[in-house]
């Protein structure tokens, strides 16, 4: 329902108004004053005011002007019988919808409301529609913005292109790839984009004559493995736009994929060799090689024994191994250990050993050391790893050194030994399962090659490091950088 | 055989070698052991075995055939029997298999064993090969008397 107020300061004028709208049912209200029509459109809203233009408090342009700064959706008339060309520019001016001159008849006035009302209704809608258009806008460029985001969050490499074979996005994993800025990769021609010889494989991919729904490759680039997929996209129509190109960097799975057999063919080789020493040993009893007495055995039966011993301890660390995999973070539950109470633990351990050897150990631990963020047993199985190679790859008459101190907020521990040392080239490989040095020196010392392995990852995996300095015939220095609590 | 035969092993396991000096010893074979692949090719052609029994991984993956390859090249050593052996072989399926065979033929292997081999597996495949190269030798001299 159409409401109106009308504002004129004649009682006669504006009850007249009043009662040709009403009778037509048109909500009406009225008005004396500027200031009562000020008071009645701060109350509610209205379709339509008619306004006179002399009114007692202030002019028909005045209440125009505060209407306008009101920024109110009515229309407006305006009425008087001062018609003349400059009040209907100034009138104008202040956003006079229509311009209505007295006398005029009731007819005029209904006309001139019908037209209003209707402009009012087709304002409305214009209104509405730049609403929802606005929305659809905001919420298009939303939607852009979440897809560009997404991609560009994507750690696969994504590339788009067009029908023209422009490259119309790429994302930064794809950038890095390729080693281009993506504001530079788009709208470039992907052909020049994929023309260096070592992006062949993509080229290859995406060239103009494949025309597939989905292609799926593998490939390589530098020293990296991608799993490819490129996917044709399509409009409503169906017909093709463009094709996306996915790269999927698998490098790591490849790496260990691999490292599983090889694992296992070392794993193989290392139960083997035992196996057949113990095999021999035995058989030179069951075949009598020594003749009817059996005392000439015992040593070869011994041998095998011990040769047992050595296989299960071998067992027992291949379970530690993989135990240590499987928790892959430290248990959160473990103590925090206490660096001298662990130092102190694991030369308890080695005393006889060291003074078997007559190796001088010596410990400079510093006082009052925060605790490491490793648990307890863990660091004395490392510790005690470190120390046992410290003795077993030692000489008689040497230096054992123990250090630990804080620097850097890292606690720092040295094992330092005056052994036999390692060659450099095989550092790289000290801390791989299996992995012994063959030399002469070496050769008499029992050994499986998986103590370091288990340092290493328990280190690691408390967030720690180890490193190692060696020079053949000096000896070594193992290094444990530990976090503190 | 009038003179026992001398059988030369090259392993770095010295249980093993232990085992063999005394199965092959209750045999009546002369047993030489060498415990290292440095200082083997001197030690060998100064005793100069009938058969020699090389161990494929000591201080390398393939110290066995270097060594092996070696021995051939000195003529003294042209034609005795090199039996190797090896603990990878059958863990590694075909493919090593094959670059074994490629190998054994680039050094005149005479036969391939897979670690852990029994000593009898082991006697077999030594009476084997003597046997045959003294059959070689008789023909050889029959063809020279003839």
């Amino acid at each position: 329902m159409t409401s109106i107020l009308v504002i004129d300061d004649e009682y006669g004028v504006r009850s007249g108004i009043c009662q040709i709208l009403q009778l037509e049912g048109y909500t009406v209200e009225v008005a004396a004053t500027g200031r009562e029509a000020l008071d009645f459109l701060d109350k509610q809203a209205f379709d339509i005011a008619l306004i006179d233009y002399q009114l007692p408090d202030l002019d028909g342009l005045t209440l125009l002007a505060s209407m306008r700064s009101r920024k109110l959706a009515t229309m407006t008339c305006m009425i008087t019988a001062y018609a003349n060309i400059d009040t209907a520019i100034a009138a104008t001016r202040q956003g006079i919808d229509f311009f209505l001159p007295k006398p005029f008849s009731p007819d005029d006035l209904l006309g001139v409301i019908e037209t209003l009302s209707r402009h009012k209704q087709l304002k409305e809608e214009a209104e509405k529609l730049r609403k929802e258009n606005e929305a659809s806008l905001l919420a298009l460029a939303t939607e852009k913005s979440q897809t560009s985001s997404l991609v560009a969050s994507l750690r696969d490499a994504v590339l788009v292109i067009n029908r023209e074979r422009e490259v119309v996005l790429a994302n930064h994993a794809m950038s890095a790839l390729l080693g281009r800025e993506p504001t530079e990769l788009v709208r470039a021609p992907v052909d020049d984009v994929l023309g260096a010889a070592h992006l062949s494989g993509l080229a290859d991919l995406l060239s103009a004559q494949g025309d597939e729904e989905r292609k799926l490759a593998e490939l390589t680039i530098g020293d990296r493995i991608f799993f490819a997929s490129v996917v044709a996209f399509h409009g409503e129509q169906g017909t093709a736009l463009g094709r996306i190109l996915t790269l999927a960097d698998v490098t790591d799975m490849r790496r260990m994929a691999m490292e599983k057999p090889r694992f296992i063919r070392t794993m193989v080789h290392e139960f083997r060799s035992p196996l057949g020493a113990i095999r021999s040993l035995i058989e030179v009893a069951t075949e009598k090689s020594l003749g009817a007495d059996l005392a000439p055995y015992l040593p070869f039966l011994e041998r095998a024994d011990h040769r047992i011993d050595k296989m299960v301890e071998l067992i027992g660390e291949l379970l530690s191994l993989s135990r240590i995999d499987l928790e892959r973070t430290a248990n959160a539950a473990d103590p925090p250990a206490d660096i001298s109470a662990a130092v102190a633990a694991t030369m308890d351990l080695y005393q006889e050993k060291l003074a078997a050897r007559r190796i001088a150990a010596r410990l400079d631990i510093a006082p009052g050391l925060p605790r490491a963020r490793i648990g307890d047993d863990d660091l004395k199985t490392v510790l005690s790893n470190l120390v046992g190679n410290a003795v077993k790859y030692g000489r008689d008459n040497g230096t054992l050194q123990l250090r630990a101190a804080l620097r850097d907020d890292k606690l720092v521990i040295e094992v330092a030994d005056s052994g036999i040392g390692i060659r450099a080239e095989n550092l790289p490989q000290l801390f791989q399962e299996f992995f012994r040095e063959k030399r002469a020196e070496t050769r008499d010392i029992d050994g499986n090659g998986l103590g370091l392995a288990i340092v290493k990852r328990l280190v690691e995996r408390a967030g720690g490091r180890i490193d190692v300095e060696s020079t053949v015939g000096v000896g070594s220095i193992f290094r444990l950088s530990l976090c503190t609590v | 055989m009038a003179k026992s035969p001398k059988i030369l092993f090259v392993d770095d396991d010295r249980d093993f070698l232990a085992a063999q000096t005394a199965f092959f010893g209750g045999r009546g074979y002369e047993v030489v052991t060498l415990d290292r692949v440095e200082g083997a090719l001197e030690r060998i052609s100064q005793e100069r075995p009938d058969i020699i029994v090389l161990d494929l991984m000591m201080e390398h993956y393939d110290s066995g055939f270097l060594l092996g390859r070696r021995i051939r090249q000195d003529p003294a050593m042209i034609d005795v029997p090199i039996l190797m052996l090896s603990g990878v072989a059958a863990a590694t399926g075909h493919k090593f298999g094959a670059e074994a065979a490629a190998l054994k033929d680039w050094i005149k292997l005479d036969a391939f064993l897979d670690k852990p081999v029994t000593g009898r597996q082991l006697l077999k495949a030594v009476e084997e090969k003597l046997g045959e190269r003294a059959q070689a030798a008789k023909a050889a001299t029959a063809t020279a008397a003839g």
